[in-house]
C-alpha cells in the first residue's frame, strides 16, 4: 500500500476521533442548557409561589 | 460539597483551556514532529491517540467501578453520579478505540476486524458498559436499578486487566507496542515517539478530567431539578388541600 493511501487512513482515524468528541460535546452542551433552563423555570415558579403564599397570609 | 466548590473554578476555568492547548501540542507532535515508523509508515501515527483513548477508557471504567463500590457501601448519591458520569466518558474513549483501531488494522493487517482476544474483549467491555447506560436510561431514578448498575460497573471492570494481559497470555495479533521486551526490535524506541506519546497522554488525561467534571455537574444539576420538582409537587398538593 502506497504512502498516500496510508495517509488517507491516518486522516480518517483522526477525523473519526474528532467527530466522536464533537458529538459528545454537542450532546453535553444541549443537555446542560436544557437542564439549566428547566431549573431556572422551576426556581422562578417556586419563588412566585412563595411570594403568593406570603401575600395571601398577609 | 466543600471539595466540589473548591474544585469548580479550576475545573471550569483551567481544565478546558489546558486540555485544548495540550491537544493542539499533541496534534502538532503527531503530524509535524514525530518521524514515520519504518514498517508501518504514516498510519502508525494513529497509535498516539488510539492508545491514549484506550487508557482513558480504562480510567473511566476504573473510576466508575470504584465509585460504584463506594455507592453500594455508603449509599450516597454523589458516588452514583460519579459512576454514571465516568461510564459515559469511558464509553466515549472506548468508542474512539474501537473506531480508530480498525482504521489502523485495514492497511496493516489487511482487514478491518479480526476476532483477536484483545479486540474481542474490548468489544465485550464496550457492550457491558453500553448495557449499563441502557439500564440507567430506562430507569433514571429507581434506586434498585442504580444498585444493579453499580454491580454491573464493578463486574465490567474485571475485563480491563484481561485486555491488558491478553496480548501476552493468548498471543493474539494485536501488537504490544509499549511493553515489548528489549532486544526484540518491537515497541517504540525513538525518543520523539516516546515524547509524543507522553504529550498525548497529558492531553487525553486533561480532556478526560474535564469531560468527567462537566458530565458530573450536569447530573448533579439534574438531581437538583428533580428535588425542586418534588418540592413544587408537595407545595401544589398542600395548596390544593388548603383550597378545599
Amino acid at each position: 500500500m502506497s504512502n498516500p493511501d496510508r495517509f488517507w487512513f491516518l486522516f480518517s482515524a483522526y477525523a473519526a476521533i474528532w467527530t466522536l468528541l464533537a458529538l459528545f460535546l454537542i450532546r453535553l452542551g444541549r443537555k446542560h442548557r436544557a437542564t439549566t433552563r428547566e431549573l431556572e423555570e422551576l426556581r422562578a415558579r417556586l419563588a412566585s409561589g412563595a411570594s403568593r403564599g406570603a401575600a395571601s397570609r398577609e | 460539597m466543600m471539595i466540589r466548590r473548591r474544585l469548580a473554578p479550576l475545573a471550569d476555568g483551567v481544565l478546558p483551556v489546558a486540555a485544548t492547548v495540550a491537544m493542539f501540542i499533541a496534534l502538532a507532535c503527531v503530524f509535524l514532529w514525530v518521524p514515520n515508523e519504518r514498517m508501518q509508515g504514516p498510519v502508525q501515527r494513529i497509535f498516539y491517540f488510539h492508545v491514549n483513548a484506550a487508557w482513558e477508557a480504562f480510567a473511566g471504567f476504573g473510576v466508575a467501578a470504584a465509585a460504584s463500590c463506594l455507592f453500594l457501601w455508603r449509599g450516597r448519591a454523589e458516588f452514583d453520579r460519579l459512576a454514571h458520569a465516568a461510564v459515559e466518558v469511558g464509553m466515549l474513549f472506548c468508542t474512539m478505540v474501537l473506531v480508530s483501531g480498525p482504521i489502523w488494522a485495514r492497511p496493516i493487517w489487511g482487514t478491518w476486524w479480526t476476532w483477536d482476544p484483545r479486540l474481542t474483549m474490548t468489544l465485550i467491555l464496550w457492550t457491558i458498559y453500553a448495557v449499563y447506560l441502557v439500564l440507567r436510561a430506562m430507569a433514571q431514578d429507581d434506586p434498585q436499578i442504580a444498585r444493579y448498575a453499580a454491580v454491573l460497573a464493578i463486574v465490567g471492570v474485571l475485563d480491563v486487566p484481561l485486555i491488558m494481559v491478553s496480548v501476552r497470555l493468548w498471543r493474539g495479533m494485536h501488537p504490544s507496542v509499549i511493553t515489548a521486551p528489549s532486544g526484540t526490535g518491537a515497541g517504540i524506541q525513538d525518543s520523539r515517539m516516546i515524547a509524543t506519546l507522553i504529550v498525548a497522554f497529558v492531553a487525553f488525561l486533561l480532556l478526560f478530567l474535564w469531560l468527567l467534571w462537566r458530565r458530573y455537574e450536569d447530573l448533579r444539576l439534574r438531581d437538583e431539578l428533580h428535588a425542586l420538582e418534588d418540592e413544587i409537587g408537595a407545595l401544589d398538593a398542600s395548596a390544593a388541600r388548603a383550597a378545599r
